[in-house]
């Protein structure tokens, strides 16, 4: 179900907002038309346009499995007007939510692979809905590495998942912070995630890299690939850009030939490696 | 084709305004400009073509010289486009769409064939993937009376992108004046065919065919300046050349340059209260792309007025096999700086290569070694704003 005009959105309602850490909150939102909730559907790794009334609209990836039916999820990091409007939403307040929008990870490619999960900071939420389909489905893939970095024991997102993940057999997840941010009683690995990525040097030739994080993250994730011989087809990213439409027509988010919400949000390295220095 | 006599096109305009609405060039201040004409003043306010290379405006009618053979400062992309276009409002109550739908039919008059064409490269954007119903809505219910173009200034070089002066493309029915009182009419779409027939003149007879084509060669060869676009290897090897940082220079980021382009159609979504609306934007601003945690990939100025280029010139015409540009000059004409963009396209070519094999080699020297991008320190003053 479409709306009538392309920019106006979906009604949908607050049903829980729940601390994250202290800048980041994950939003759960159920639409106000049961005939949308019905017919909403989407793919890991595609995004929405959120609004709050008076405030504005920004571009948030949906971090809910698509299989969880009858709400969505974003997690939100406190950084400019539209994010502390959304921190500050009353329970059951008026989002508006536009989309989806962009491509989807290449799940169908990615079965039978060896799978590495590389994030970092609110990018795990990028992940997170893929991560959550592809163990709901985990005979369809080989062996999963989740590594996980935030700068801070309490900058990490989704404690419960990461406490679930890893507790689950034929799943490893490793956690780090930066130097500085471990705290007493820290028991993961301390140091950058790309840092902490070679020591592990993990995968072969039938793994497939999945990363996202902060832009200086995925930089240096990406040159460490590089280095440890990784094929920039099987290194796939999601890239963030300052969009407003969506829809491939405002411009911004262009890059090289490429619209990042449009072409995008993921890629594969081979994709734009000529372009990534002009974004990240 | 078609002879209509002035008064004949008068009338039908009177008629078309008893029922609908009319675009068309009106003096302001010394300058043309495409306005809606006014419901009282009606065709008082319309500035007619002169006609004729050098001819006179008929006596009476306008006291003051009028630049009527002059190009608008204005394309016509507003008009399809709209500057500020009200979305929805979204109060904590509820979201209500505020595009309006009840528009009535408008007669869009003596759009050169530079802004025409130019309308023909939006559509590329706006009804290609992601139809926008408001554009297309606007589409249906114009219909565009084009006006050739006599004589071009220093500024025009639209033969060089594939139009010209008597270009065709994008108009319902196209206008030739052969003197301040008679137009040789051509009907381009079926809309602009049907039309014509129904308006009364004579059909075009040898004389005047003649006259039309004398006319045409005399236009294009007014137009001397060229434009020559590097092919897209050639583009993608001097994107890192200290070349972008000499020519912006003087740049101001004013954006005068994106919203006086015919084919620019870059644009951001804000609130005003509990409006939400789509209002032009430029690439040339560094809010453009700045994220709201601070980051911005392109925080230089050289790198805005770099990707101004080379989204007109290599990126569109990669997507849509045409370049965002109709050569229509007004980015040059109204620059403050007198940044001359035909000047600095076919700059490009004679600039160093780099060949790009450096960026193919991806992060694993460049996160260690960036580029230095020579010329580019001493010139950027928008990057520490």
């Amino acid at each position: 179900m479409r709306p009538a005009q392309i920019y106006t959105p979906f009604a949908t309602r607050v049903r829980e907002l729940r601390v994250e850490t202290r800048d980041v909150k994950t939003l759960r939102l159920e639409f106000e038309d049961e005939r949308v909730a019905a017919t909403f559907a989407f793919e890991p790794g595609q995004f929405v346009e959120l609004s709050v009334a008076g405030e504005g609209e920004a571009t948030f990836c949906l971090a809910s499995s698509p299989e969880e039916t009858g709400y969505v999820e974003c997690s939100v990091k406190r950084v400019g007007l539209v994010t502390e409007a959304i921190h500050r939403l009353d329970p059951d307040a008026l989002v508006g939510l536009r989309g989806p929008y962009g491509n989807s990870f290449p799940l169908q490619r990615m079965e039978g692979r060896d799978l590495i999960f590389v994030a970092g900071g609110i990018g795990l939420a990028a992940l997170r809905s893929l991560i959550k389909v592809v163990l709901a489905e985990r005979g369809k893939f080989g062996s999963i590495l989740i590594l996980y970095g935030a700068r801070s024991v309490e900058d990490l997102v989704y404690r419960e998942e990461l406490e679930q993940w890893r507790s689950l057999k034929g799943l490893k997840t490793v956690l780090t912070v930066d130097p500085g941010g471990e705290g007493a009683g820290w028991k993961g690995e301390v140091g950058f995630v790309p840092a902490v990525l070679e020591r592990l040097k993990p995968g072969g030739k039938n793994s497939t890299v999945v990363t996202c994080g902060p832009p200086i993250m995925i930089r240096y994730v990406l040159a460490t690939l590089d280095k440890m011989g990784f094929d920039p087809q099987e290194v796939i990213t999601t890239l963030e850009m300052k969009m407003k439409c969506g829809l491939g027509h405002c411009g911004r988010c262009n890059v090289g030939p490429l619209y990042v919400c449009r072409d995008g949000p993921v890629f594969t390295y081979a994709q734009i490696r000529e372009f990534v220095e002009q974004i990240i | 084709m078609k002879i209509l006599e002035r008064k004949a096109l008068a009338d039908f305009f009177n008629d078309w305004l008893a029922e609908g609405e009319l675009i068309a060039p009106v003096e302001i201040e010394g300058r043309l400009y495409f306005r809606q004409l006014d419901e009282e003043k009606r065709l008082a306010q319309l500035v007619w073509p002169v006609g004729q290379p050098g001819a006179a405006a008929p006596s009476g009618e306008r006291p003051k010289a009028a630049p009527a053979d002059t190009l608008t400062v204005n394309s016509i992309k507003e008009f399809f486009f709209p500057r500020r276009q009200e979305l929805y409002e979204q109060r904590p109550e509820g979201i209500t769409s505020r595009v309006a739908r009840d528009e009535r039919q408008r007669l869009l008059l003596f759009a050169r064939p530079c802004d025409t064409r130019g309308l023909t490269i939006l559509d590329r954007v706006f009804l290609g993937q992601s139809e926008d119903q408001s554009y297309r809505r606007a589409r249906q219910i114009t219909t565009i009376i084009g006006l050739h173009c006599l004589k071009p200034d220093r500024h025009c070089f639209c033969t060089s992108l594939g139009g010209g002066p008597f270009d065709t493309e994008g108009m319902d029915l196209a206008l030739t004046p052969l003197d301040g009182e008679r137009f040789v009419a051509r009907g381009i779409s079926e809309k602009g065919k049907k039309l014509l027939s129904s308006l009364s003149g004579n059909q075009a007879g040898d004389g005047e065919r003649k006259r039309l084509e004398q006319l045409r060669k005399a236009a294009e060869a007014a137009i001397r300046r060229r434009i020559e676009v590097p092919d897209q290897q050639a583009m993608a090897k001097r994107f890192d050349s200290p070349y972008w940082g000499e020519v912006s220079k003087t740049c101001l980021s004013c954006g005068i340059c994106s919203y006086l382009c015919p084919t620019c159609h870059c644009f951001d979504i804000v609130d005003e209260g509990y409006l939400r609306v789509r209002c032009w934007d430029t690439c040339s601003s560094d809010t453009f792309t700045r994220m709201a945690a601070g980051q911005n990939p392109r925080k230089h100025k050289y790198t805005r007025y770099r990707q101004r280029i080379y989204h007109k010139f290599s990126y569109f015409k990669e997507n849509f096999d045409t370049y965002s540009c109709v050569g229509c000059g007004r980015c040059t004409r109204h620059c403050p700086v007198k940044i001359d963009i035909a000047e600095i396209v076919n700059g490009i070519a004679s600039t160093s290569a780099r060949d790009p094999a450096g960026k193919a080699a991806g992060f694993a020297g460049a996160a260690t070694t960036r580029p230095v991008r020579a010329g580019t320190k001493s010139t950027d003053n928008g990057a520490k704003r």
